[in-house]
Order: structure tokens, then sequence, then C-alpha cells
């Protein structure tokens, strides 16, 4: 369906995308998910032929979109992250233009026309000019556009940004509706929209897809086998102290729990194949240290996420998510998975709401 | 293209834009054809043209800012670049939209001639070949302004610069007779000339080198015919000044009564190369 290759696009030394690879296959809801800034709608838009890549090149249906771009851009329906609406037109008004323009005339028109707009359900604003309309209907009205022409695939940059909780579930409900006949692919910055929508979720971060899966799969292999979590009430030096006494533990880190003052969270990494979570238990039981939990590790999806997204952090003054809660961390790392660990001295890259640098050079060019 | 097209249309008719627009072409030309015709008894209508085109330098600005600048402002030019519809019909579509609005008001001075032929005789092929010429000159100056509209996000500067390339095309023969002749004054004038024009290469491809290069190999050709053909540099940059006139060429033929299938060409291929440019500027976005 979508090919892209070796995607990439920069702005003077500035690499937004950097050599970019995926395949998406029909029928499914695709979601494109990283920090603000990680280029996402660069990659859209270039997906969708409205910006040049520096290098590489998008394949749709094996149209490629720049040379073959009216061939490519039928089988395309496209949501920029700011809906592209002209607001002295009412929707009908606005939806006939696009349809015209999609190659659509007569009785064809309007059906297609009149069905999106039931799809979206916007039928009872559609004589009301845009700029009166809500954000949510706006956004409605910018997805019916995408939807007109019958294209297979439907593409959504953050379509549900700025939204209230309300419209949120609304637009979501449509696009799994939608989602039901047509290959859907949308990009987010939050990650329980994604998990609420999406099969299949691609991860980007610093214009490199860093995850491209299940949501399922994922988080099994990005979760490590071979640790264990557990919190006990003891201190820093008797839980060195146990745990360097125990051959199969390779590293491991401590801190102080949140939850309660006295307990320390401590996460272990052992030999693989090891289970030593009863010897740990009596390890900690002798020496009269009472174990609260213990369990093999499970990640939580926002902390895949973030051990995805995170690199270029470290340096920070641990004010970012990564911390997650822990106050005085000793060695909180995930080295094993970390594919963009060599990037540690590469520039500071906020995460959320921070500026978004693609956005800012794209303006810059003016 | 028919889908932007009426799009357009729409746009210009359903705001103040169109009609402020027209409104203002046949005021100053009624006025005018009223002074010379009416009162003055002049059976040709165009002999009025000449002075009323002044309001062009308002009117046709007023309805190109908003063609490209104000798509780009809004983020509706994402819109433009995913339809299955080439850059060149975008344009294309805006343009003859643009046109089909100047074409209201020419069409409506075509019944002058018609209300003077109740009180004389009136030379109908003069009057309608000088109305069409209006119209050429008309599509010459949109093309321009739209240019200048693609160029910028705001409507304000849009007009703004084209109003000022229109003015400079209005006193275009004025200031070119107050040039000096000399052919050292025309070498120097070619140099300013080269260097604004290598600027303009810098904007468009953003590389220094090409633009650099092609200031040197144009300054080169200029510096090396000057060399070996001095005279001929006489009053030369006067003459490529008085090609930008667009309005006195206008006057020219209006005045001799002929229809100046010159004249017509000019404006074409002005409109032509506009065009082209700016379907070039919309294209290039992509590529920024």
């Amino acid at each position: 369906m979508i090919e892209v290759r070796n995607l990439t696009k920069t702005y003077g030394d500035n690499t937004v995308v950097d050599h970019l690879n995926f395949t998406i296959e029909p029928g499914k809801i695709y979601g494109f998910l990283g920090p603000n800034g990680a280029g996402k709608s660069t990659t859209m838009n270039m997906i969708t032929g409205c910006l040049a890549p520096t290098e590489g090149q998008v394949l749709i249906d094996g149209h490629d979109v720049l040379t073959d771009a009216v061939a490519a851009k039928r089988e395309i329906g496209y949501l920029p992250e700011i809906p592209p609406l002209y607001p002295d037109m009412t929707p009908e008004e606005y939806l006939r233009f696009v349809a015209e323009a999609k190659g659509l005339r007569g009785e064809a028109l309007w059906d297609q026309v009149y069905r999106v707009m039931e799809e979206t359900d916007i039928l009872d604003m559609r004589n009301r000019l845009i700029k009166n309309l809500s954000k949510g209907y706006k956004q409605r009205v910018g997805i019916a556009q995408a939807m007109l022409g019958e294209p297979k695939l439907i593409i959504l940059d953050e379509p549900t940004v700025g939204l209230d909780p309300r419209q949120i579930t609304e637009i979501r409900e449509l696009i799994l509706r939608l989602g039901q006949t047509r290959t859907i692919v949308l990009s987010s910055h939050i990650l329980a929209e994604v998990s609420a929508v999406c099969e299949q979720v691609m991860i980007i971060n610093r214009g490199r897809l860093v995850a491209s899966d299940t949501l399922e799969n994922i988080r099994r292999d990005n979760t490590p086998e071979n640790r264990v979590e557990m919190t006990v009430r003891a201190d820093a030096d008797a839980v060195k102290a146990v745990l360097t006494g125990m051959a199969e533990v390779l590293s491991f880190t401590s801190a102080e729990s949140v939850d309660e003052p006295g307990l320390r969270d401590v996460s272990i990494d052992v030999l693989e194949g090891a289970d030593i979570r009863e010897a740990l238990f009596f390890a900690f039981a002798e020496k009269g240290y009472a174990v609260r939990r213990l369990a093999k590790a499970e990640l939580s999806l926002e902390e895949i996420f973030l051990q995805l997204t995170d690199s270029g952090y470290r340096e920070d003054d641990g004010s970012t998510y990564a911390s997650y809660g822990r106050d005085d961390e000793d060695e909180y790392e995930y080295e094993e998975d970390d594919e963009d660990a060599d990037e540690e001295d590469e520039a500071y890259v906020p995460l959320f709401g921070g500026s978004r640098e693609e956005d800012d050079d794209e303006e810059d060019e003016e | 293209m028919i889908a932007v097209y009426k799009k357009e249309l729409n746009a210009y008719f359903s705001n103040m834009t169109g009609y402020i627009a027209i409104g203002m072409i046949l005021a100053m030309t009624g006025v005018f054809v009223k002074i010379l015709s009416l009162d003055g008894h002049y059976p040709n209508m165009a002999a009025a043209l000449p002075t009323a085109a002044i309001i062009l330098l308002l009117a046709v600005p007023i309805v190109t800012m908003r063609s490209f600048a104000e798509e780009r402002r809004q983020r509706t030019d994402l819109l433009l670049y995913t339809l299955p519809i080439s850059t060149t019909q975008i344009v294309m579509g805006k343009y003859l939209a643009m046109m089909t609005v100047f074409a209201v008001p020419v069409g409506v001075m075509g019944l002058y001639p018609l209300i003077l032929s109740l009180y004389g005789t009136v030379n109908f092929a003069a009057s309608y070949a000088s109305l069409l010429l209006f119209l050429f000159m008309i599509a010459a100056m949109t093309a321009v302004c739209m240019f200048t509209s693609s160029l910028t996000e705001s409507q304000v500067i849009a007009a703004v610069l084209g109003s000022g390339v229109l003015i400079l095309c209005y006193f275009a023969q004025l200031l070119a007779g107050a040039l000096p002749t000399t052919a050292i004054a025309s070498l120097l004038a070619f140099t300013a000339l080269i260097a604004l024009m290598a600027l303009a290469v810098y904007y468009f491809v953003k590389s220094f080198w090409v633009a650099f290069c092609a200031g040197v190999v144009l300054e080169a050709g200029v510096v090396l015919s000057y060399l070996f053909r001095e005279s001929l540099f006489a009053g030369l940059f006067q003459k490529a000044v008085s090609v930008v006139a667009l309005f006195d060429i206008f006057n020219a033929a209006v005045n001799s009564q002929l229809f100046d299938l010159t004249a017509v060409v000019y404006y074409l291929s002005i409109a032509v190369f506009f065009t082209f440019l700016t379907v070039q500027t919309v294209e290039k976005r992509r590529y920024a």
C-alpha cells in the first residue's frame, strides 16, 4: 500500500527525518507515535506529497508520490495537522469543491458528499459557515474531506489535538468505524489514543523509526526478561550488601520508594534463564528485611514509549518523565535495547510540550 | 482546474472583493467616458481608457492579493497539494477566475460604443479593438500581481508589492527618460540589475554558488559585449526599461487607433511568463 524507502528530510544541518523505511499493509489502522518534534508531521507531509524529501522515495500502490503524483494522490485522503478549511465556505460547498477536484461529477458527487457528511455526522451543520463551527466539527469536516473520492488510504495528522474529551471519544469512534473498510494512518503524541485505536504502531523519535509492530509485541520485545523488581524495607547499603553476595545478579538499581518512607524499590538484572525470585526472598528475609513486593519486571506502555524515545535526555537534570517518581536514582538505565544509545551526546530534544523543531524550520524558509 | 476555477469565482462574489474591483473600474471608466465622449462629443470611447487605466494600479492587486497568500496563511495550500490536480491546473484555475472577474467590467464597457452610436457615428472596430487590448493589459498585470501573491503569506504585502511593481511600470517611460544615456551608465545600470537577479536566484535556489556563478556569467557577458561594442550600450538601458512600460504601450496603441498585434503578443508573453513563475514558486514550496 505505502512503501517508504530511505525517506530523509534535512533543513540545513538539521535532520528532521532520518532514513525512514517502512511499509504499510492494507486494511489496518496504523498509529504513528512520537514526541513533539519527532518528525511525524514532516513524514506525513512527505507521504502525501506536500513536501519533497531530501532523499528517498514514497510509493503509493506503486506510484511515486512526486513523479506520478496525480495517480498516487487518488489513493490518499489527508487531514493535515491544521484542517485545511476555507472559513468563508459552508461544509457542503467545501466538500463539493474537494469532491469536484477529486474528479467526481454529478450524482456521484452529491452521493458521496452526503454519505461522508452522514458518516462524520455533520449533516446538521452543512449550511453554516465553517468559521462559525466548533473545533470538533471543523475536525470532522476535515476528516470528511479526506474520505471523499473513496481513497484506500486515509492519513490523519493528530486528529484529536485540541478537542475536549467527549469530542476525542467521538473522533476515535469515527476512526474505528472508518478503519473497518479502509487503511488508516494516524499520528499522535498521545499513547492512550494510539493504544485505543491502532492495531499497528510505529514509534518515531528524532526522525528515526525506533519500533514498528503491534502494541502487544512492542511491549513484549521491550520488556527485559531477566529483570526482577522488588520493594523491600531496607536502606541502600543493606540492599547492596545482600545483592552483591548473589552470583546470579548482574546489576541492580535501587531508589527510595515514593509510597512509603523506609521502603526501597529495587530493579535487578539477573543471568539469563535464572529465576532467583525465591532466592531473593529468602536472602532478604534471612537478614530481617521485609519484602513487600517481588515480581518479574513489566513495563507499562508509557515506560516503553519513554524508553524508546528518551535518547538525548540523560544529561538533563532529571525533570523528565524518565525519572518516574524516583527521587534518588542510583543508576537507572536501559542499555540493552536502546538503539540510540550512541547518540547520547547529541542535542537535547524536548519530549512533551517542547518547541516543535520541524515546524520552526518550515517557517524559517519564508 | 474547473473545480478550482469555480471555487475561486464563488469566493470573489461571496465577499466584497469582486464587487469592489468591478465597481472601481466601472466608476473610473464611466466618469472619463462621460467627460470625454458624452460631454466632449468624442465618438471613440477608448480615448478615455488610458486615463482611467490608473485605477488598475489599485483594482488588480485587490483582486489578486488573496489568490495564493491567503491559502498559505490559512494552511489550505496543503489541501491543494494533496488533491489529485497539478500545480499548473491550480494556478490556471485561479488565474482564469481572476480574469473572469475583470472580464465583467470590460464586458459592461462593451455597451458604451453602442450607447454612443445613438448620438453619432462610432468606429466600432477601433473601440472594441482597444477594449480587447485593455483586457490583455489586465491579463498581464494580473499575472504579475498573482506572482507577488505567491511570494508571501500576507495579503497586504502581496498587494503592496503588486501595486509597487505596477506603479513602477506606470512611470517606466518617464523614468527611462530621466536616465543618463551614456554607454557607461547603461553598463552600471545593467550591473546593478544583474546583482538584483543574482539575489533573486539565491532566494529561489538557496545556493550561494549557483547565484554567484549566474551573476558572474551574466556580468562577464555584459562587460565583454561592452568592451567589443561600446556604441551599442548608449541608451540601451532606457530601451530595456521601456519594455516594462505596460501602460505606455497600451496608450500608444489606443492613440494610433490601430489593433496592435505586437502589443497583444507582448501582454500575452508577460502573462505566460509570470503564470509560469507562479507555478514555479508554488511548486518550490514543496521543496522548501
